[in-house]
């Protein structure tokens, strides 16, 4: 296997981070930059990583060239040297039904709510679901010693940094009027009668039945409470550390590259900045030498006028980033191996 | 511009500037129409638009954003400027709503309900149906459809516009009228949906405009869209919008390409654009043939530095009957 060239700052992270997370507005590449940053770490610093995704499309097992993501981590083949690679497609259903398993205080509880009519839906909809599952193991595996950098490759998602939000969420939730009143019929008269326009309403809606469903599911999901906010804890603990770092992922399209800079400023809200930017599927530096006098001479106007267009791309300003060091990352459509995804990084624009 | 016929999955007008001109009044002219696409290919530019090639022939529109995210908003507001769109000069008007649940829920409530509820109370009870509609499907969709539903049943609008959910919810929120019922049981929501169903299964009232950009992903997803729609709703759909087409090479642009590049005294770097801008031409004409092979009437609006105008300007409102 080729070794890889040193791309800084890429390498200076890949070298000292424990916990990558990957942010980004949906399309931009994520999934597979989230897989060539642990394709790198592994090649050029020999370390044990772990790449976790919940993106559906299971775009990170082609990515790797491997043909199914598990439940748990499957070692993906690197090549010689002391590094490992494993990666981890996080199975919605199955992760909550694990989370029952570990929080329920005891079999009944467990076993009601696996099968309440509702159970399903309600939780692979659940606000932010996504993001507190993919937190959730998080929380796991930076624990597990068979990995030094676990490198996490957040959902898409409709509240852009839902994933940050989530283990406040998930505590606000249980702590809310709101879980008190959708578990109302459950609780003491005090409770029912202060919850009453809200039901009286839902039934209308809703029709008694289903909201009868609803109360039986919320009600047995809070006797997992206390070990939820433990969790949700924990996480925010992962998520604050100095070793986990936050790296932002657009392409050079307004659009995305806007959408990055929000994104951006709401993770400064929280505290975090990123540690690098990496902007996808940039144009070949070499675009740029062109000159207008050049397009001009172009005789066939068509031509001339799709070249203007391509050239109009190239040129495109890029956000201002301030401190923050930028990649370009090139882009490719044969990234094959593991080797092909460490390699991402060498083309440095 | 290029409206295609429908009846042939013919090579497109790879001259997206040809003055071709399509008969506007060929077309259905639904009151409510409906976008949709994948994010990022320019949904609320081209309901903007719509909106406000209608709004220039007079009639009174309802522009509605279900994402809420100030898109759509923006891009009229980017687009209105001038002495154009006073009344004087016939324009008629042009209304933003942007839906969110709670919204659609204070809304509907009292639509519907006739419940005495203060509107301080309507806040908390909102948030609740906010989990409540996320968890249960169709519930968000239905509250979203059912006033959008009663603006076009009893608005004072000529047309509503809706800059719709992205392409995996749309399907949802289409269908949510005639698949509420088997989830939920009866309940007002459920009692509501006959007429709505109804009101989108009316071509002469709905139609559902896709927004695609020419390029592989969104163009796939597309397609997958169109087969949808016409599988698991009982909507009506006007046509594509292919939005962001580049300056093509046209016949034989491959070998003009070439002896560009054989010029002397060509650059690297212009060999590489002649290279790029070829295969660009290539992958786009490959995407604009299998969307004409849905056989569904197409416009392509070009890439300019107006996008809002552009789309005006391309006639994509001839789509829905208005011109």
């Amino acid at each position: 296997m080729m070794a890889a060239s040193p791309s800084e700052p890429v390498d200076g992270l890949l070298a000292s981070a424990t916990v990558l997370v990957v942010i980004g507005p949906g399309g931009v590449g994520k999934t597979t930059l989230a897989a060539a940053l642990g394709a790198r770490a592994v090649v050029s610093h020999q370390r044990r990583v772990l790449v976790v995704t919940v993106d559906p499309a299971r775009r990170l097992a082609e990515a790797l060239g491997i043909r199914e993501v598990a439940e748990e981590p499957i070692l993906v083949p690197a090549g010689p040297g002391a590094g490992r690679l494993w990666a981890l497609m996080v199975d919605m259903a199955r992760s909550w039904d694990r989370l029952v398993h570990r929080h329920a205080p005891d079999a009944k509880t467990e076993s009601s709510l696996l099968e309440n009519p509702l159970y399903r839906t309600l939780t692979t909809r659940f606000v932010q679901s996504h993001d507190y599952i993919a937190l959730d193991r998080l929380a796991d595996l930076v624990d597990d010693d068979r990995y030094d950098l676990v490198i996490i490759d957040t959902p898409p998602s409709t509240h852009a940094l839902g994933v940050l939000d989530a283990p406040d969420r998930m505590i606000d939730f249980f702590g809310s009027r709101l879980s008190t009143w959708l578990t109302a019929p459950y609780r003491n008269r005090l409770v029912r009668a202060s919850a009453s326009p809200f039901l009286a309403v839902a039934e209308r809606l809703l029709g008694g039945p289903f909201l009868a469903q609803i109360a039986d599911f919320f009600w047995l999901l809070s006797a997992l409470q206390p070990d939820f906010v433990r969790r949700a804890k924990q996480v925010n603990v992962v998520l604050n550390a100095p070793d986990t770092r936050y790296v932002m992922v657009h392409t050079p399209e307004p659009l995305p590259a806007q959408r990055a800079i929000e994104l951006a400023a709401s993770l400064a809200e929280r505290g975090f900045v990123p540690s690098l930017v990496l902007v996808n599927r940039s144009p070949d530096p070499i675009l740029a030498a062109v000159t207008d006098a050049e397009v001009e001479q172009i005789d066939d106007e068509r031509v001339r006028e799709a070249v203007a267009a391509v050239l109009r791309e190239a040129r495109r300003e890029m956000p201002d980033w301030g401190d923050i060091p930028i990649q370009k990352v090139p882009w490719s459509n044969e990234l094959a191996t593991v080797a092909d995804l460490a390699g991402v990084f060498d083309a440095a624009i | 511009m290029n409206v295609a016929s429908a009846s042939e999955p013919d090579r497109p007008d790879l001259d997206q500037h040809s003055a071709e001109t399509v008969d506007a009044s060929s077309m259905a002219r639904p009151r409510l129409v409906i976008l949709s696409g994948k994010g990022g290919v320019g949904r609320s530019t081209v309901a903007a638009g719509l909106a406000i090639a209608a709004a220039a022939r007079g009639e009174r529109v309802l522009a509605v954003d279900v994402t809420a995210d100030g898109g759509l908003a923006a891009a009229v507001a980017s687009a209105r400027t001038g002495p154009v769109d006073s009344e004087e000069n016939g324009f008629g008007s042009l209304e933003v709503l942007a839906l969110s649940t709670e919204q659609s829920l204070s809304q509907y409530v009292e639509l519907y309900l006739k419940l005495p509820i203060a509107p301080s109370r309507i806040g908390p009870i909102a948030r609740i149906f906010d989990y409540v509609a996320t968890a249960a499907p169709g519930v968000r969709e239905i509250l979203t459809i059912g006033k959008i539903a009663w603006e076009v049943r009893e608005g004072p609008w000529d047309a509503v516009i809706v800059d719709g959910p992205a392409t995996g919810h749309i399907i949802e929120l289409l269908a949510a009228a005639d698949n509420l019922g088997s989830v939920i049981g009866r309940g007002v929501l459920v009692d509501q949906t006959d007429w709505i169903g109804e009101l989108l299964a009316d071509p002469v009232t709905t139609q559902v405009v896709t927004v695609v950009t020419p390029e592989e992903l969104p163009t796939s997803e597309t397609l997958g869209l169109i087969h949808r729609i016409e599988h698991e709703t009982r909507v009506a759909i006007a046509g594509i919008v292919v939005n962001r087409v580049p300056p093509m090479l046209g016949p034989d642009g491959d070998a003009r390409v070439v002896r560009e590049q054989a010029e002397p005294g060509v650059s690297d770097g212009l060999r590489k654009a002649l290279g790029l801008a070829m295969s660009r031409s290539e992958s786009t004409e490959t995407q604009l043939v299998r969307l004409a092979e849905t056989g569904l009437p197409r416009c392509l609006v070009g890439e300019v530095v107006d996008p809002v105008a552009a789309v005006v300007a391309a006639g994509v409102a001839a789509l829905v009957g208005r011109s």
